[in-house]
């Protein structure tokens, strides 16, 4: 009889616990599924502020790095924008814009720069790509305005 | 007509006397939500003097504190909250007479006490969390809520109400229904 009372009391600790984990289990799926929805509205009203863009650092000796889908606000310049991932030395010249003298202390060797490209291919590529898919940049990089998608790389050569 | 519940005079007293201690803890402790003494002592109430003691210790105390309360009044809700409580009491008795036995004092630091106390605080945490259940269920039905959010958003507030009775019922249950022992009422019951 003693035995079966230890068992009982035994059933009913079981119990308690399983009421215990399901519990915390329910507590914490509630605050998983509040959190986020909550990331999901901030993510809303950060894409009406801001817009994502990929940016390659390619250092010219193998080392490249990629900040793809980094999100920068509206009407920033790639000058801003890579200075948001990345350390740049640069030097602004009236009338000519901003020169990029080092990124990340890469930079200063003779006969070598960073140029900035733009990505010059459909995406998907649907078409035959030429040797290289980077178009050089058209303006000085505090000139050149991002819009939302835009891949744009950096190259040291 | 004569209503006879079989409730003595000694234990209409003790009624009174419980029930007024539910009122001080319960407005001593007014600013912990959700802790307070008075889940275990109508337990005890309804082990050491039966289960219609412990419920109407239960719903007294409730019919006053849900009534007279700094937070508003509800009648649903007190209505939901003087029954759960009393669930408190009527177990209380229950447990009383299908052999749940609490050693006496002398039997302190021993195993048989703790296992005791174990016992009680698993019967707390039980009762509490029906409590709970049962008046958060009635809380969503009386304010329009879905009752799946009410019991998610509620469920902080029944993990601190079910730990903080956990506790009490394991360090005070057996203290507590001692300490009732101890008290002279069957004298006074001779001697009346």
């Amino acid at each position: 009889m003693a035995e079966k009372s230890g068992w009982i009391w035994i059933s009913v600790g079981l119990l308690c616990g399983l009421i215990a984990a399901s519990t915390i289990a329910a507590y914490y799926y509630g605050e998983y599924t509040k959190y986020q929805d909550l990331y999901k509205d901030t993510l809303q009203d950060l894409e009406a502020l801001t817009m994502q863009v990929s940016i390659l650092i390619d250092y010219g000796n193998g080392s490249r790095e990629w900040h793809n889908n980094t999100r920068v606000p509206i009407g920033v310049s790639l000058l801003n924008a890579t200075r948001m991932v990345a350390e740049v030395n640069y030097t602004v010249y009236p009338e000519l814009g901003a020169f990029v003298n080092a990124i990340n202390n890469v930079g200063g060797d003779l006969g070598r720069y960073w140029l900035w490209c733009y990505w010059s291919l459909p995406i998907p590529v649907t078409v035959l790509p030429p040797a290289s898919p980077w178009a050089i940049g058209p303006s000085a990089s505090d000139a050149y305005i991002l819009h939302h998608g835009d891949i744009l790389s950096w190259i040291y050569e | 007509m004569k209503l006879n519940l079989g409730l003595s005079t000694r234990n209409l007293s003790f009624v009174a006397v419980m029930t007024a201690l539910c009122l001080t803890s319960n407005y001593a402790m007014i600013g912990l939500y959700n802790v307070k003494f008075m889940d275990l002592f109508v337990f005890v109430s309804g082990y050491s003097l039966g289960s219609l003691t412990g419920v109407l210790v239960g719903c007294f105390t409730w019919l006053v504190y849900g009534t007279l309360n700094p937070y508003g009044f509800s009648l649903p809700i007190l209505v939901a909250t003087s029954l759960g409580e009393t669930v408190y009491g009527l177990a209380g008795g229950l447990s009383n007479k299908f052999g749940l036995r609490v050693p006496d004092l002398s039997s302190v630091g021993k195993r048989e006490l703790w296992i005791c106390n174990a016992k009680i605080a698993l019967l707390g945490f039980l009762l509490t969390f029906f409590y709970d259940l049962f008046t958060n269920v009635i809380s969503a039905i009386t304010v329009g809520l879905p009752i799946p959010i009410v019991l998610i958003n509620g469920i902080p507030f029944a993990i601190l109400h079910e730990g903080a009775n956990v506790a009490f019922f394991f360090f005070g249950g057996a203290t507590t229904i001692n300490v009732i022992r101890r008290i002279p009422i069957k004298i006074g019951e001779r001697n009346g």
